[in-house]
């Protein structure tokens, strides 16, 4: 009785004790995560703001009239350029602004013309070639009308002759914003539209433009499967890596586990292998690159994998789960004659998922961060993995620091998959190659 | 048992070491055998290459193929144009075949080391003024001097252009392109203050008076963005210059002199300590990238910072108007001076490759740099609305018919800044830690004394660097 | 191979003699290749002053040896580098191990637990760096702004130069644990329960079941950890290289940091080669001494 209730009072404060720094530590460890995936919703502007902001602003439709009323009619394209014009200039204008999409409608004596419209995730993708800087001309509107097509940055629907009738709208919104737009279109002699009105609505739908930012940006640098083949790249190299791990680690850890009885050898051995992980990888990298030149690999996806070949914690953790594996088991299937490569094949390894999907995941997490290697050896960006390209992203001149962290978050999914689906088995295997005390 | 063990393992890995090192013996002859056939080939290769081509390059006019790493990425504005431009030399020169590389916008420096050390360096490489000392030195750029004597255009290029490629006569480098550097200020904040530019950036006193007047808290704003990173010396030799003093001399022998504890360099880092402890007048993150303190002057938290005249463009494409940018030179310091610094780049050619390709090089970095091509950048910044460079490496080109639409007070601070200019201080590449050093702990200690920190700073400089510099100069 | 007396001695003979060269020779050779000739190269190259266009250059012999050790400024990133090492000895290295023995009491939502401690692991380490950066910045990151409700700072972070240092482990302690804390729990899940039960009714209390069961079952994982934490931190380049780049006025350089810069910034191969080499040392020695002190306690 005695002994239970002291058993129980300790108990209490353990369990204490265990929620207690659980919950904080992952609270703690949370905090960057989830200002990540908040910024990534964010304007750019909010996520250097003073206090900090945790919640998203939602961002702005702005609903722009245009009245061509009382002015020479024109043909159905200068009436694109003039809407092109009326949503790229004053949105450039605004860069900075938490703008979601903009509207415009054209009219003409009461009936609607056309439409135009353009969301921030093409204004984001488009802005560098479209409008580079504020200097803005009527000519140059020319030059990128067929840019805006030909990407479908904006949409233009013409109505002509048929269009539904306008009630009377409610003049300018009263925001800095709309009256910004509004007095860009008073003082702009480009746009030939008279405002009717300029309306704001929240566009909650484009909160996740940054997310699309990106991806469009990316398409632009690579094509249509440019950025897929930066993804398969990925996944090449990536898997290769794990799986030439598994196979020559998993065939040296058996052999150091039961093939070598001299323990003299087997230290030597281990020590060979281990020793390696104390070499700085990057120092390594000038003369690692002299040796994949001399072996004619430089820009091929063979250059990332082959070093990854030899990482000796992977042939440390092999050995320690092997050597749980009964010798008399494998003694059994010797006797039956079964060649020593058999044996491994069709006993040890059915007996050692878990250390192998242990091992998948310690070396997929590095192999698909790696960045500074990988970039030395292939600077043909066909060659490029993931890392690369989102690092090269990074760099460029329209992407923000909301769509970093949009890229980063989508990054992580893979490995948020893996993890999800892996963590079982890396338990076990760890549970197996960690009894040895 | 188990110790005998334990002493047999130290053993075995003293084994495994003194084999690595005996087998590195053993390697060392492999090593050199391997390496020395193979730093042999490359120019044996090249030589081999030109052989075969320089009787048949003159006779039948073979192809030369030259290798340039100056390929637009995908998504560059100018992608299309660059690739006409591109095409029009290939007509025009249908003899020169150019393979355009591509390469990342980090760590080029990497890329590119890696591809000399590999000897894959290509034919043309543009590099940035603070590397060409350097490069030089080791060999990696070509004397182009005979090719530059040799070439009918060359008076067209600026004087001044040639400055940082040059070393004792020789030239190394064909400009590419130039900036000047002032101070970039935000004049609505300036005016929101009841401040006057051209009185406020006067002279030293004015300047940080000033800037404090513009540095609230409560607002987040700040009057001066200054660069204490890691290429705080950057900026910092400006100050010097304009307290009359420079942060190295060389010597007429050829040898550097160091200067860092001058009444020069003292006064200039005094200067930098008040603007963030007396005037408080700088950003709490000293420490913060060049990227950051562009971004505090555009978003309109910073109201001055310094600036090459070639950022002007981003930043305006980053969200700053137009309307709202002051460019001038920098408020003058106790000597009554402030020389603008002048930066650029420059193509540089590989020695190893053949003359022939040499030439071909020679031609394509003179074609991308003559008077019509450059005219036809200009006129396409123009007609799509980009930002031009305000400075040109010609004096043949008027940057100024090109420039409807931009503020005239920019363009003629730029033009003003570039009419006393310096060079970065001699030596900049292997001194930089050393003096970034001082300034950092000026800038993020308020006790910190001066003299002393620049004294230690000079004597390890010296004793590090300079010693083995001016011996390898005697040699 | 000292295997009880079996029948069929030929055959294993003959398997046992050839198995493991042929099992171990493609990894050796890997090894080989990708791990020893490169550093065995670099061993040559530290013998001369590298030329990058006419390698290898000048043979200079111990020069580029004597060199960076006569130099205050590799000396201060030794002891920049031992900081560092103290400094996550200290905060980071012990804190998964006792993340996971409390975990191991958890019954309830265990499994989310666990999952939640790996969410920070798969961030983009880069990413992580940057908003712990941001984190930082006195002018208008979080840190300061929450501290001020308690009437604490504001604190300069980075822009100390006492605390540097600090500033660049403290994203380690809440994060990037997530795989060691992975690999003890499961240690720990592994031992067999008969040997906890059988203490249990000996009287030991929980927290001491703890200390005197758990923890010394898992030392051989600790162990492995250890040996890839020393290395791991010792040459610890990109998270210090995003976070200060070796600033402020060198306050946070490491040797491997060093060991970059003289290589690619300053094209100086060789002593650059000399100081990795140096650094290998350092760590084999350590692992060693280590080695030699967890054997002594067994």
């Amino acid at each position: 009785m005695k002994r239970t209730r002291m058993a129980e009072k300790g108990q209490r404060s353990l369990s204490f004790t265990a929620y207690a720094v659980t919950i904080l530590f992952t609270v703690f460890s949370l905090i960057p995560v989830l200002w990540m995936v908040s910024s990534a919703f964010k304007s750019d502007k909010d996520i250097d703001a003073y206090p900090p902001k945790w919640i998203p602003q939602i961002p702005q439709s702005i609903r722009v009239t245009l009245d061509y009323s009382g002015l020479e009619p024109m043909e159905q394209a200068d009436y694109e350029k003039d809407a092109m014009e009326a949503t790229w200039f004053p949105w450039m204008k605004n860069i900075r602004e938490n703008i979601g999409e903009v509207r415009i409608t054209g009219i003409r004596d009461g009936k609607k013309i056309f439409q135009a419209y353009t969301e921030s995730s093409s204004f984001r993708a488009g802005q560098p070639s479209i409008v580079p800087s504020t200097l803005f001309t009527d000519r140059l509107m020319d030059r990128k009308l067929p840019m805006i097509r030909e990407k479908k940055l904006s949409t233009f629907t013409w109505y002509g002759d048929g269009g539904s009738d306008v009630s009377d709208g409610k003049g300018v919104a009263e925001s800095a914003l709309s009256s910004r737009f509004a007095d860009f279109y008073g003082s702009s002699e480009i746009i030939q539209g008279k405002i009717a009105t300029i309306e704001e609505k929240q566009a909650w739908t484009r909160m996740f433009d940054s997310f699309i930012a990106v991806n469009k940006i990316a398409m632009n640098a690579a094509g249509p499967l440019g950025f897929m083949k930066y993804f398969i790249n990925s996944a090449i190299v990536t898997l290769s890596s794990v799986a030439i791990q598994l196979f020559l680690g998993g065939l040296a850890g058996y052999t150091l586990a039961h093939l070598i009885a001299n323990k003299k050898w087997q230290f030597f051995w281990i020590m060979f292998f281990l020793a390696t992980i104390m070499i700085p990888d990057i120092s390594l990298l000038l003369p690692l690159y002299l040796l994949m030149k001399d072996l004619h690999l430089v820009n091929s996806l063979w250059a990332i994998i082959l070093p990854h070949s030899a990482w000796g914690i992977i042939i440390f953790l092999f050995k320690g789960f092997f050597e749980q594996i009964s010798k008399e088991l494998l003694q059994a299937a010797r006797v039956d004659g079964a060649t020593e490569f058999r044996t491994f094949l069709q006993i040890v390894v059915p007996l050692s998922v878990p250390i192998f999907a242990a091992v998948s995941v310690l070396t997929f997490i590095p192999v698909w961060n790696e960045f500074v290697w990988p970039l030395v050896v292939n600077n043909l960006p066909q060659y490029w993995t993931f890392t690369v390209a989102l690092n090269d992203l990074q760099n460029q001149s329209n992407v923000q620091q909301n769509m970093i962290m949009a890229s980063s978050f989508i990054s992580m999914i893979p490995l948020l998959v893996i993890f999800v689906f892996a963590q079982k088995y890396i338990e076990k295997g760890v549970a197996f190659s960690g009894v040895k005390g | 048992m188990k110790k005998k063990i334990r002493l047999s393992a130290a053993s075995m890995l003293l084994l495994t070491v003194a084999l690595t090192t005996a087998a590195c013996g053993g390697n060392n002859g492999n090593g050199n055998g391997n390496a020395s056939p193979s730093t042999n080939t490359a120019p044996e290769n090249n030589a081999a290459a030109s052989d075969s081509e320089s009787p048949s390059a003159s006779a039948q006019e073979d192809a030369v193929e030259i290798v340039v790493w100056d390929k637009p990425s995908a998504d560059a504005a100018d992608k299309a144009f660059k690739e006409e431009a591109f095409a029009a030399f290939e007509a025009k020169y249908p003899n020169i075949k150019v393979t355009h590389v591509e390469q990342t916008k980090e760590k080029e420096r990497e890329q590119f080391m890696t591809a000399v050390a590999g000897g894959e360096q290509p034919d043309l490489y543009k590099n940035p003024y603070p590397d060409m000392e350097s490069y030089i030195a080791q060999g990696i750029a070509a004397d182009i001097t005979d090719l530059w004597n040799g070439f009918e255009g060359k008076d067209g290029y600026l004087p001044s252009s040639l400055n940082a490629a040059t070393v004792d006569g020789k030239i190394y480098g064909v400009p590419n392109d130039m900036y000047v550097t002032g101070l970039l200020y935000n004049k609505q904040m300036f005016a929101d203050a009841g401040l006057d530019p051209a009185a406020s950036l006067k002279d030293w006193d004015s300047f940080g008076a000033a800037a404090q007047k513009m540095t609230d808290a409560s607002k987040g704003t700040y009057g001066y963005a200054i660069l204490g990173m890691d290429w705080a010396d950057w900026f910092f030799e400006y100050y010097v210059w304009q307290a009359g003093g420079d942060l190295t001399e060389k010597q007429p022998d050829g040898t550097a002199k160091l200067t860092f504890t001058s009444d020069a360099t003292i006064k200039a880092l005094q200067y930098y300590k008040d603007l963030k402890f007396k005037y408080k007048a700088t950003q709490k993150n000293v420490v913060q990238s060049l990227d950051d303190n562009q971004k505090d002057f555009y978003t309109g938290r910073a109201a001055s910072m310094i600036a090459g005249s070639d950022w002007i463009g981003g930043l305006v494409a980053k969200g700053m108007d137009l309307n709202n940018i002051g460019f001038s030179a920098l408020p003058a310091g106790p000597s009554g001076k402030a020389p603008s610094q002048v930066g650029g780049s420059y193509w540089i050619l590989n020695p190893k490759s053949s003359p022939e390709k040499q030439q071909a090089a020679f031609t394509y970095a003179t074609y991308m740099t003559s008077k019509e091509y450059l005219q036809s950048v200009l006129q396409y910044n123009k007609d799509n609305g980009m930002f031009p460079n305000l400075l040109s490496v010609r004096t043949d080109v008027a940057v100024t018919d090109y420039v409807d639409g931009l503020p005239a007070e920019v363009v003629s601070g730029v033009q003003a800044a570039a009419k006393d200019t310096h060079l970065e201080y001699f030596l900049k590449a292997r001194l930089s830690p050393y003096i970034v050093k001082p300034i950092q702990e000026a800038l993020l200690n308020e006790k910190a004394d001066l003299k002393s920190v620049l004294q230690t700073a000079q004597d390890l400089a010296q004793k590090e660097v300079v010693d083995k510099y001016n011996e390898e100069v005697k040699k | 191979m000292s295997i009880p007396g079996v029948n069929n001695r030929m055959t294993r003979i003959t398997n046992i003699r050839w198995m493991p060269v042929l099992f171990l020779l493609p990894s050796v050779l890997c090894y080989l290749l990708f791990k020893y000739y490169p550093l065995l190269s670099m061993v040559r190259v530290s013998f001369f002053r590298y030329s990058i266009v006419n390698p290898p250059g000048e043979f200079i012999g111990l020069a580029n040896y004597t060199e960076f050790l006569t130099s205050s400024t590799f000396w201060q990133a030794v002891s920049n580098t031992f900081v560092f090492f103290a400094l996550y000895l200290g905060l980071t290295f012990w804190i998964p191990i006792v993340q996971a023995l409390l975990l191991s009491d958890i019954r309830k939502a265990n499994a989310f637990f666990r999952f939640m401690y790996q969410l920070p692991t798969i961030m983009p380490a880069v990413a992580g760096v940057l908003v712990w950066k941001w984190m930082y910045n006195p002018d208008f990151g979080l840190l300061n702004y929450w501290l001020h409700f308690f009437g604490l700072g504001p604190y300069m972070w980075l822009n100390d130069l006492n605390i540097t240092k600090l500033a660049i482990v403290l994203p380690a302690v809440f994060a990037g644990n997530g795989i060691s804390l992975l690999l003890y729990y499961s240690a720990i899940k592994s031992i067999p329960t008969e040997i906890l039960e059988a203490a249990k009714v000996d009287g030991a209390s929980p927290w001491r079941r703890m200390w005197t069961m758990l923890l010394p079952n898992i030392r051989f994982i600790i162990v492995i950890q250890f040996i890839a934490f020393m290395s791991g931190v010792l040459l610890a380049y990109d998270n210090i290289y995003v976070m200060t780049q070796g600033g402020p006025a060198g306050s946070t350089t490491v040797v491997s940091m060093l060991v970059v810069n003289t290589a690619f910034q300053q094209s100086r191969f060789g002593i650059s080669g000399a100081m990795s080499l140096f650094m290998f040392f350092v760590i084999a020695l350590l692992t060693v001494l280590q080695n030699k002190i967890s054997a002594e306690k067994d």
